[in-house]
């Protein structure tokens, strides 16, 4: 028999799906700042925040959201070497593929994008961009000072060499957008939210307010985190509703099996 | 699927560790009221042990009072008295009623003291007419002449009581006295023709009405 556990620790698998976006205020207020720097004449647009924050899904719903409006493309993950790399520029720019066993060469490509200046406006969204070097970084501004290519970069920020990739791409006049960690009401909402989506109403009610303190305690607010923590504690409680129901609650989640779980994940320790 | 059965174990420890100082804060306010109900167990026989100190010491207490309302001398004069107050001495029946209470309070003071021997009251006046001689202060000799008075050595009372006059002269118990024990020697004259000079110096009621009383033969 299916515990009915098991479809709210599915609801929590970590993954960019744009059915499962949940809006709250703050990625709202960060996804209309995104939409209005792009209206802006800035060449590169800085998206910062600590992994977790929601980066991904803010440029995927981005694109989704102006696919048919403008040129927009998403680089997911980032090339493995230079030469990849323009490989995928060449094809958004000029919508073929380059012919095999060619190279492309850079400056021809910068003088291309110049050309098409005043004739289109292409947007490119580079995802985990603190994987590029800072010699293709210092290629991508050069691209984008033709002023038909605009980047939007994503970073990740953590506590070294961020950082200074942050003072690095601050040194331009960009935009920066900046995600922070959610706030324990936020988290709430998030997590409520997902389990609604699902129908998972009782299980939802079954997450106390002093239980969502604790959760928000442990992933400090990160949203991968959250998702971290909850797909264990609903794999903790299928256990125990398969194999021992006197062991669970089912109307209130046990702060006993929120405590295992973060020791599973190494938020706490004996 | 984990490992549950271990996981539990590793949260009852880590519950237990979580738990720790608060066992630790409450074992620690169990020893200190262990400790303090003993220490107080200890300290109750004693404060009791003080309160009935206190209760035998009260007639002490009463007697420092004694001595800080009348001086040293009082407290002499009643360890003095202590021989006289068998004796059916009335010290002053020419005085009126309302001159007699504190008589009769002072003699209250005099039963405190009523273990004194008579050797060392003897001993004591001598001390103070000592003191007398080095201080002259009229508290020393009024006191050894009422007391001499009550003893019945009046030429005593009356030496004393002429110390007194030559020192303060407007001390009217010390002009009474001296009429009464010279009156108690034999010599009611002299005692008549004292108190008309001092009735005529401060027209004193008393000194009047002794002088009566000494006219009666009434003393």
């Amino acid at each position: 028999m299916k515990s009915r556990y098991e479809s709210a620790k599915n609801v929590f698998i970590d993954s960019v799906d744009l059915d499962d976006y949940i809006e709250l205020d703050s990625s709202l207020s960060a996804y209309q700042q995104l939409e209005h720097s792009i209206d802006k004449p800035l060449k590169m647009i800085l998206l910062f925040g600590r992994p977790g924050t929601g980066k991904s899904i803010l440029l995927n719903r981005l694109q989704e959201k102006l696919k048919h409006k403008r040129e927009i493309h998403y680089f997911d993950t980032p090339a493995i070497n230079e030469k990849e790399f323009f490989r995928k520029i060449f094809k958004v720019l000029t919508q073929k593929p380059l012919p095999q066993n060619t190279e492309v060469n850079f400056s021809a490509l910068v003088n291309y994008c110049k050309e098409l200046r005043g004739k289109r406006e292409i947007i490119i969204m580079l995802d985990e961009a603190q994987m590029y070097g800072p010699e293709m970084m210092e290629k991508i501004r050069l691209l984008s000072d033709s002023r038909a290519v605009k980047f939007i970069v994503s970073l990740h920020k953590t506590d070294d060499e961020d950082l200074v990739a942050k003072e690095h791409f601050q040194s331009r006049i960009w935009e920066v957008v900046e995600l922070q960690n959610a706030t324990p009401k936020e988290q709430s909402t998030y997590i409520h939210k997902k389990l609604l989506k699902k129908n998972l109403f009782e299980i939802a009610n079954s997450i106390k307010e002093k239980n969502m303190q604790m959760i928000h305690k442990f992933t400090k607010g990160n949203y991968r985190e959250c998702n971290k923590m909850m797909f264990t504690i609903f794999e903790i409680c299928e256990y125990y509703d398969k194999n021992e129901p006197s062991k669970i609650n089912y109307d209130q989640l046990p702060k006993r099996i929120i405590e295992m779980a973060a020791l599973k994940l190494g938020y706490i320790h004996v | 699927m984990y490992d549950i059965k271990a996981l539990e174990e590793e949260w009852i420890k880590y519950h237990r560790k979580k738990r720790r100082p608060w066992y630790i804060v409450l074992g620690v306010l169990a020893l200190l009221s262990v400790v303090s109900f003993l220490v107080l167990k200890t300290d109750l026989p004693e404060s009791f042990t003080n309160t009935q100190k206190t209760k035998s010491d009260e007639p002490v207490a009463v007697i420092k009072r004694d001595i800080l309302i009348d001086g040293a001398l009082n407290t002499l004069e009643t360890k003095e008295a202590s021989a006289v107050i068998d004796a059916p001495i009335d010290p002053a029946p020419l005085l009126d009623r309302e001159e007699r209470a504190p008589v009769k309070t002072k003699r209250k003071k005099r039963i405190h003291i009523e273990v004194i021997d008579a050797k060392k009251s003897t001993t004591s006046l001598r001390e103070i007419a000592k003191r007398f001689r080095l201080g002259h202060d009229t508290d020393d000799s009024l006191f050894l002449a009422k007391t001499y008075y009550r003893q019945g050595k009046y030429k005593k009372a009356a030496y004393w009581a002429l110390q007194t006059n030559k020192v303060n002269e407007n001390i009217e118990e010390s002009w009474l006295i001296f009429a009464k024990a010279k009156v108690k020697s034999g010599q009611r004259n002299e005692a008549i023709r004292i108190l008309n000079t001092y009735i005529k110096r401060t027209r004193s009621v008393e000194a009047k009405v002794l002088l009566k009383k000494i006219k009666r033969g009434s003393l």
